[in-house]
């Protein structure tokens, strides 16, 4: 993975986001409530190094606050979707037709619903939060990761080698962890990197919304929906935010490329030679 | 061959619909044979004779009509008897040996992985496993110790295809199911192979054989008996020499002429 450029690259903003998030829970350039009426909208200077919002706090600090919930919605949302896609592949590959076929019209009915419907519903009885966010990005990711990957993982299931196992007296447990799921694991790596790119831009547009993040939490679309209102006066303030989750959307899809590349022997000739 | 002792596996009257309605075809129409301990049966038919089917019915990997009994004990679904006796006693060969190995497996992996299954009921250490595979792998004519490592991409037709009978064979299985396991390789591949099956024989004279093919060459080398399928039904049944000498039936004269021209 290291030995690409976009694997380089990718792999050094995520180990910055996660750097950042790490040490914001213990220092912020700034204290995040530090609000000064007398410097708002105020550019990149000394003692703000990204300039100030509309309440005259440090947009550096905030930021750098809101990659750690950004990091969190990210991780657990990509949790939910791998579990919840993952127990769908197996039920699709399901020696049992009736479980088999009904998991197919579950998944593509289903599928349908946009996610921001799901949010929308879920934020009646929850309320905006993290929740609302990983709650309805995991479902949506999850029925997708299960829809993605289902071509492969038939494939696989129907595979001779599949059949082989099965008259060696294989379980069904074995077999999907032995051998469907590490065969659709560059899919599924794809595609759950794909997922957290989603989820941190689902966190801005619901956060937009009035559904994502609860008022106060800082996080990227928070500073973004603040600032968003006002960037005809003062662009700079939208500009960071936008461009901390563009460039971490970018990194998220280059490391699930580089990283399905990684773990498929059949294009990574290290990892038959190390066998 | 006594008829008296109980056959190894024995099908009766298998017959196996696919499709609905008007698109309900039968692909195999009252087809019985009986395979013994040490026995080898050939099933010869052309393509879309029923043969791949048959061998998936008599694993029990298919439900069909009519019963299949393996030790005497009925294959009906996964939780009888004869099912269960099947799974620690049986391997498979395919056609097509890249399809039937896992690309992300090497070989060693691939061949150990029957012993791995039933390692608690054998009671195999890691160390037994790993020596019984290489010994396997030795078996069927694999320098082991250079092809414990290569994938199925690294490996030649006929490689790949001695790895698929070093896993068929690890477990020593009581009955080995070879469906058309020459029909992809090289003619100098082929004759390796075919010898490969001979030494296996002759090492496990216990051991039974059904062989699928649709090569007379091949059945006539190792055959002891030769089931002629044609449109899912039984032509004829007999010993090898029977068979290719007297056939009985214009299909498999016509095969004969087939393989004379």
């Amino acid at each position: 993975m290291w030995s690409t450029v976009e694997g380089r690259f990718a792999l050094s903003i995520l180990l910055v986001w996660v750097f950042m998030a790490v040490l914001s829970l213990v220092w912020t350039p700034q204290p995040l409530w530090a609000t000064d009426g007398q410097q708002v909208w105020q550019k990149p200077s000394h003692n703000h190094w990204l300039g100030t919002d509309g309440t005259g706090a440090d947009v550096f600090s905030w930021l750098m606050a809101g990659s750690a919930t950004n990091l969190l919605i990210c991780l657990l949302t990509v949790a939910c979707a791998a579990a919840l896609g993952i127990l769908l592949i197996a039920a699709t590959v399901s020696r049992s037709a009736l479980v088999a076929n009904t998991s197919i019209v579950l998944v593509d009915a289903l599928i349908s619903i946009p996610t921001v419907l799901i949010a929308l519903i879920l934020a009646v009885p929850l309320g905006a939060s993290v929740v609302v966010i990983v709650l309805a990005c995991g479902l949506g990711y999850g029925l997708n990761l299960a829809r993605v990957a289902r071509p492969q993982a038939l494939l696989a299931a129907r595979s001779d080698y599949v059949i082989a196992a099965q008259v060696s007296g294989a379980s069904a447990g074995r077999i999907l962890v032995s051998h469907i799921l590490p065969n659709i694991m560059p899919v599924v790596a794809v595609q759950l990197s794909l997922s957290a790119g989603s989820s941190v831009l689902a966190e801005s547009g619901l956060t937009y919304l009035g559904v994502g993040v609860s008022s106060g939490v800082p996080s990227w679309g928070h500073s973004l929906a603040t600032s968003v209102k006002l960037i005809n006066v003062y662009p700079l303030t939208a500009l960071w935010p936008g461009l901390l989750v563009t460039l971490v959307v970018l990194s998220l899809n280059l490391f699930g490329d580089s990283i399905g590349d990684a773990i498929d022997p059949q294009s990574n000739s290290a990892l038959r030679e190390a066998a | 061959m006594s008829q008296h002792r109980v056959p190894l596996l024995r099908a009766q009257t298998i017959s196996k619909f696919y499709g609905r309605g008007h698109q309900r075809r039968q692909v195999l129409d009252q087809v019985s044979l009986a395979l013994y301990e040490g026995s080898c049966l050939a099933i010869v038919g052309g393509s879309g004779s029923g043969k791949s089917t048959l061998v998936r019915i008599l694993l029990g990997l298919e439900a069909s009509e009519g019963t299949v009994t393996y030790r005497g004990k009925a294959v009906e679904g996964r939780h009888s008897l004869g099912y269960q006796a099947l799974r620690s006693e049986a391997g498979l060969i395919f056609q097509n040996p890249f399809t039937s190995l896992d690309p992300r497996w090497s070989a060693l992996r691939s061949v150990s992985e029957p012993l791995r299954i039933h390692a608690k009921r054998l009671a195999l250490s890691d160390e037994q496993i790993q020596q019984r595979s290489l010994a396997a792998m030795e078996a069927v004519g694999l320098d082991a110790q250079d092809f414990a490592g290569r994938f199925p991409r690294d490996c030649s037709g006929g490689q790949a295809q001695r790895i698929a009978v070093a896993r068929a064979i690890v477990t020593r299985p009581r009955l080995l199911l070879a469906d058309e396991p020459m029909s992809s390789l090289d003619v100098s591949a082929r004759q390796d192979l075919i010898a490969t099956f001979q030494k296996l024989r002759q090492d496990n004279p216990r051991t039974a054989l059904i062989l699928v093919s649709h090569d007379l060459g091949v059945v006539q080398h190792m055959a002891d008996r030769i089931l002629v399928l044609h449109n899912g039904r039984v032509q004829e049944e007999g010993t090898t020499n029977q068979v290719l000498s007297h056939p009985t039936s214009a299909y498999t004269r016509a095969l004969l002429e087939a393989v004379s021209q």
